[in-house]
């Protein structure tokens, strides 16, 4: 820990009763559509790990031709699906591997589990419906249509990647890890020193990512480029259960746990494009679709009502181009 | 259309900016901004008596010797080559030719020499020649690109590509370029890094990767970024 790490969590102490009042927030399960059941991941032994199968396992035949158009999309669908895309974000951000790497909602896990009943819609979700959620909200998009000639590509990648998976049972490796409850309850001003010495060398101070070469290289974390506030990342507990599996790239599992939770409460707790089920006032969308404690939706943060329309809007950046 | 383009450009430009504006690294430029003459003097001319010019090695342009390890310094980022010198200076990298020529340098011709290769467009030697690989070449070639591209995600290892970008033309101030480069001083840094011996504030990002690679490994992917050049042939704008 760095001196200045020190300094924070010195402040973070002061603010320790608080901490006690609010902890027992902290104790409720969680929603369990919020990550899908990863518990088991936790445990596995990890040559009970799911292996989907190779790039070169890809037949050379019609179907074929769809699942590779499928991986595509995935790792680019700013060129091969841009019309639905409205941010700098590819599928392959947050489903690592291009969607095959365990505990990194990897697709042949998603797609062996659905369809499945979603509280965040109330209904029981086909494959392609969830889908439909990733490029609304994640891509701050517009979803394609059921049967549309992208959706049907990347069902078939991921049917492709879930050959041999059991269907309908738990699968070992789906979603992210559920990450323990953290020490202290999340607070934005250690978050922000784990950000500066942790992930602000590739997704930049300002949090807007970087490019080479023209393309995106590091993805913008917030702002107008950024996933939207109806997207699961928003979720403070989705993104540390992400970010302390996944991050920084190449050195995974290298934060504590709280460091996980501070850093995904500070990167929640930015300006990010408006939630496109908005209600007409930022306080009953969080009442309808932001109740929870892992929302900072319609918190104030350094002044600014987080959620209200216009505060991050791509300017003209999902029309067409 | 036109005006829609324009407009998007424009708000990217913006952003951009305000990205340079808040992340030192780009901020630096600015500061840094060597003057021309005091830059050409230590690369070309020499200032310290002897001990040979930078461009003696590295070229006048730039362009290193890469059949022999030289590396390229040319399109790298200013703040990277005068970190580079600060590190050989202060024992953080190591290295019989330059730790000793650092040392003697003052922090002022540490940023103007940088300043001077960073305006060097960097060429890529396959680029534009149409030379077939050779077999042992293009076996090394698609194992490097592989490994580039897609990384070895059983073994926790992500895609270089992921933070030098998909073409090897680097980002930003912190991750160098590497399309192009000279594959015997990638391959003597990716062991360096491997054996412990480069200790650079991210370096410890180079050392996981390392040690998640066997040196058959570490040939390929130094081959496929030394060929790698804009000709699709050799790996140049796939995605």
């Amino acid at each position: 820990m760095s001196s200045r790490a020190r300094t924070f969590a010195g402040l973070g102490a002061l603010a320790v009763t608080a901490a006690a009042l609010a902890i027992s927030g902290w104790l409720v399960p969680s929603r369990p559509d919020v990550v899908p059941d990863a518990q088991a991941a936790a445990t596995a032994q990890q040559s009970a790990i799911f292996k989907p199968p190779p790039q070169s396992a890809i037949p050379n035949n019609k179907f074929g031709a769809v699942v590779r158009e499928g991986e595509r999309i995935f790792r680019h669908p700013d060129i091969y699906a841009k019309q639905y895309v409205g941010n700098d974000l590819r599928c392959s951000n947050c489903h690592l591997g291009a969607g095959r790497l365990a505990d990194s909602a990897p697709m042949w896990a998603a797609y062996a589990a659905y369809p499945a009943y979603r509280s965040k819609n109330g209904k029981v979700n086909s494959f392609q419906q969830r889908l439909q959620g990733c490029f609304r909200f994640s891509m701050n998009g517009k979803a394609p249509k059921l049967g549309s000639k992208t959706l049907i590509a990347l069902e078939s990648y991921s049917y492709f990647l879930a050959k041999g998976a059991p269907i309908g049972a738990k699968i070992a490796g789906r979603g992210y890890p559920k990450l323990p409850k953290p020490p202290l309850a999340p607070d934005y001003n250690r978050g922000a020193v784990v950000y500066a010495e942790n992930c602000s060398m590739c997704h930049a101070a300002d949090g807007l990512g970087q490019k080479s070469d023209g393309h995106v290289v590091f993805p913008a974390l917030w702002g107008p480029d950024s996933f939207n506030w109806g997207a699961g990342m928003g979720s403070i507990k989705n993104a540390a259960d992400f970010i302390h599996q996944n991050m920084p790239l190449g050195l995974p599992k290298s934060l504590t746990v709280q460091q996980a939770w501070d850093v995904a409460m500070f990167m929640d707790s930015q300006v990010r494009p408006e939630d496109p089920r908005y209600l007409g006032t930022v306080a009953a969308t969080r009442a309808k679709f932001h109740n929870t404690k892992f929302s900072m939706y319609g918190k104030k943060v350094n002044g600014t009502l987080l959620g209200e329309p216009d505060q991050a809007k791509p300017e003209g950046k999902d029309n067409g181009k | 259309m036109t005006t829609n383009n324009d407009f998007v450009v424009k708000t990217r430009v913006t952003l951009v900016l305000a990205a340079a504006m808040a992340f030192p690294a780009f901020a630096y430029a600015g500061v840094a901004a060597p003057k021309a003459n005091r830059g050409y003097d230590v690369a070309v001319k020499g200032v310290r008596k002897g001990i040979p010019a930078c461009a003696s090695c590295h070229g006048s342009d730039g362009q290193g010797r890469l059949g022999v390890g030289i590396p390229r310094l040319a399109g790298l980022s200013a703040f990277y080559i005068d970190s580079q010198l600060r590190y050989f200076a202060d024992g953080k990298r190591v290295n019989d030719i330059m730790t000793p020529y650092a040392k003697t340098l003052t922090p002022a011709e540490r940023r103007a020499v940088a300043g001077y290769f960073s305006a060097k467009p960097a060429k890529r030697p396959m680029a534009g020649t149409g030379r077939l690989l050779k077999p042992t070449e293009a076996t090394e070639f698609k194992l490097g690109q592989e490994i580039a591209e897609n990384g070895i995600w059983h073994r926790e290892m992500p895609a270089c590509g992921l933070c030098h970008g998909a073409t090897g033309a680097g980002v930003g101030a912190e991750f160098p370029a590497l399309a192009g480069q000279s594959r015997g001083y990638l391959i003597g840094q990716l062991d360096a890094w491997k054996a412990n011996g480069r200790h650079t504030p991210l370096g410890k990002f180079m050392r996981a990767e390392t040690l998640h690679m066997n040196h058959a490994e570490i040939k390929a992917v130094a081959t496929y970024y030394a060929l790698l050049s804009d000709n699709p042939k050799y790996g140049g704008g796939s995605k």
